[in-house]
């Protein structure tokens, strides 16, 4: 489903050429949980933001759902990124002066869906999330758990079958963290893709594959593909 | 939720910013309102002004100087009438109305007097019918004695605002629209002092005349003079087709600038004066002070502009995280723009409207107060306010729009 081929991302600072990211590919199916580990700076978010569209690697391809991401031009990347793909942030990134339901209905009113649609669909999220009745309240009046779970519901407003997550958990406490990886793992068990950038061995623990990246080179951890397998 | 409720959202809630921007493309298109409407009113009240003193052009006997005819027009020299035919003929622009006098002294009740000759316009017919002339009795209808001059500030020839049937408005426009030859107008002076009244029949000349009606006081010679047709003063003091003076109507304008200089060459043995220094420094405080609401609004344009630029690029600044965000949920960048924009423009607009109310609040209360005239909304100022203000809201914060456009969507993942 996500076919990652040889992509790598140079940035050249004068006449230094910095390596983000050294030739990768990867390929994820539908239904897997990929975890992403390493350091800080060595690279996960710009793996993370070219596979989400959002950053055009320097050379190879990345393609979704059999469309190659940077083969298609702004507009049509992102329509694919509204209706495909789902992110989700270490700081939530919900929008401050939008109210709960408000943050979720705007993957919805990006991709243009009528009011009472998008009040019917937020409200059923923020409710499976434990939200109902947090529906009016702005983030400044949500938990870091709370806020978490807006801005999952708002991964979730457009039914996205691949979630790009980056250190989901990071600012969360235990018992919030958990139900975020559970739910993460009920989204992946309906046949969506996930694939989280953590630092969090627990976390990247639970994945299907973990992936390696250490100054720029990714490597898959096979030692937890095997375990899997027995 | 759709994009402006969110834009709406996102203005309230940082107001300081919006209003800091909102206040000053108030100011800019509340001063040109005001100004503007000021200057409308400056410009009727000049229109009037120009209207009560009568004619703005006096073409003159060679030799007869501006006091003599202030002197009831008591000079003894004349012009031929056919001036008049001549002037009309020519259809000079800005030429509003003629009006042809002969004055010669005659008794009433023992008194000593002025009878004053006029021509009613219905006479101006008569001369184009006899000339052939059929462009000119259409011109006469519509728009004066001469072609329309656009540039008259809209002002309304004087023939179009005058009641035809009113005999007293020579007072003040100079102008009758009939007058039987056996008919008088007689001063308020005059007819005070001689008890004359309305209906009345006078004997002046040696011949029988009936009070068609009393003029209003002028303040000016007017008021002790008898009015009458001008052919029927002509045969009753047996001066031929002479007259001592034609008071001629140039919208204001004109009488300023070219009007004398064609008329001076149209007639050459004969003297042309104007009131220039009346016309010219009502013309050129309208003018500076048309001027001068336009560079004050240019000017409150420019820094409201750059303020919008400012207070937009700081917006932006401030929101990269919340617009990579909304990039990340799969906002185009032209969407993006059209946020940015749509805030402005909402700016703008309350901009414009609340100046358009405090404008229009300061006309009301300085046009009354300084000029002693009701405020005339100039509707052109109104336009050209809100235009502007929307355009410049919208020229100010392009930049800023399309910083934001182009801003790195990956922004969501740091900072964090």
């Amino acid at each position: 489903m996500i076919q990652i081929e040889s992509i790598c991302k140079d940035y050249t600072r004068g006449r230094n050429v910095v390596h983000a990211l050294h030739p990768t590919s990867m390929n994820f199916n539908g239904g897997e949980f990929i975890a992403i580990v390493g350091p800080s700076g060595s690279g996960k978010s710009t793996l993370l933001s070219m596979i989400g569209g959002m950053l055009s690697p320097t050379s190879g391809r990345v393609v979704v759902n059999g469309q190659s991401l940077y083969e298609i031009n702004v507009k049509q990347r992102s329509r694919l990124r509204n209706e495909q793909i789902g992110f989700l942030f270490q700081s939530f990134n919900l929008i401050s002066y939008l109210n709960a339901i408000e943050n979720v209905q705007l993957p919805m009113t990006v991709y243009g869906t009528d009011r009472a649609n998008q009040q019917n669909q937020a409200k059923h999220l923020l409710e499976r999330f434990g939200l109902g009745e947090r529906l009016d309240h702005k983030p400044s009046e949500l938990s870091a758990g709370q806020q978490q779970r807006v801005a999952m519901a708002r991964t979730l407003a457009m039914g996205p079958n691949l979630i790009l997550a980056d250190e989901p958990t990071g600012n969360l406490d235990p018992e919030s963290r958990d139900l975020i990886l559970r739910t993460l793992h009920e989204l992946c068990e309906e046949g969506r893709t996930i694939i989280l950038v953590t630092h969090d061995m627990t976390v990247s623990a639970s994945a299907h594959r973990v992936f390696h990246i250490d100054d720029g080179y990714a490597s898959e951890d096979t030692q937890n593909k095997s375990r899997d397998a027995a | 939720m759709k994009l402006h409720s969110m834009v709406w959202k996102e203005i309230l809630r940082r107001p300081g910013q919006s209003l800091t921007a909102l206040l000053i493309v108030a100011l800019g298109v509340s001063a040109l309102v005001a100004v503007e409407s000021v200057v409308a009113s400056s410009e009727q009240r000049v229109a009037s002004q120009m209207q009560q003193l009568g004619a703005n052009i006096l073409i003159l006997p060679e030799g007869v100087t501006l006091q003599d005819y202030h002197a009831a027009d008591a000079h003894g020299r004349s012009l031929p009438e056919e001036y008049v035919t001549r002037i009309t003929l020519a259809q000079k622009v800005g030429v509003e109305e003629l009006a042809p006098k002969l004055s010669v002294p005659a008794e009433l009740g023992g008194d000593s007097i002025v009878v004053t000759g006029i021509l009613p316009r219905s006479e101006f017919y008569k001369k184009s019918a006899w000339q052939s002339v059929d462009l000119l009795t259409a011109g006469l209808s519509e728009n004066g004695v001469g072609k329309k001059h656009e540039g008259c500030g809209g002002r309304s020839c004087q023939i179009a605002t005058t009641d035809k049937t009113d005999l007293s408005s020579y007072a003040t426009t100079r102008i009758v629209h009939e007058l039987d030859m056996n008919s008088a107008l007689v001063g308020a002076d005059l007819a005070k002092s001689q008890g004359i009244k309305k209906g009345q029949g006078i004997r002046i000349l040696g011949a029988s005349f009936r009070v068609e009606g009393i003029l209003p006081a002028t303040g000016t010679s007017d008021d002790g003079r008898v009015l009458a047709h001008l052919h029927r003063v002509q045969e009753l003091a047996d001066t031929g087709p002479i007259v001592n003076v034609i008071e001629v109507m140039g919208c204001c304008e004109e009488a300023a600038t070219d009007l004398v200089g064609e008329l001076d060459a149209l007639l050459p043995d004969a003297r042309v004066v104007t009131i220039s220094q009346i016309v010219q420094t009502q013309v050129t405080v309208n003018r500076l002070m048309n001027r001068l609401s336009y560079v004050i609004f240019g000017i409150l344009m420019l820094i409201g502009g750059a303020s919008i630029a400012s207070v937009m690029f700081a917006n932006v600044t401030e929101r990269r995280r919340e617009l990579g965000t909304l990039m990340a949920l799969g906002a185009t960048p032209g969407m993006i723009s059209r946020m940015i924009l749509l805030k402005a423009s909402t700016v703008g607009v309350c901009g414009g409207v609340c100046g358009l109310g405090l404008g229009l609040m300061a006309a009301y209360v300085a046009g009354p107060q300084f000029l002693g005239v009701s405020t005339n909304v100039s509707m052109q100022a109104v336009m050209i306010g809100l235009v502007v203000a929307v355009i410049v809201s919208l020229v100010a914060s392009y930049p800023p729009a399309r910083k934001a456009a182009h801003l790195d969507p990956c922004l969501c993942f740091q900072d964090s």
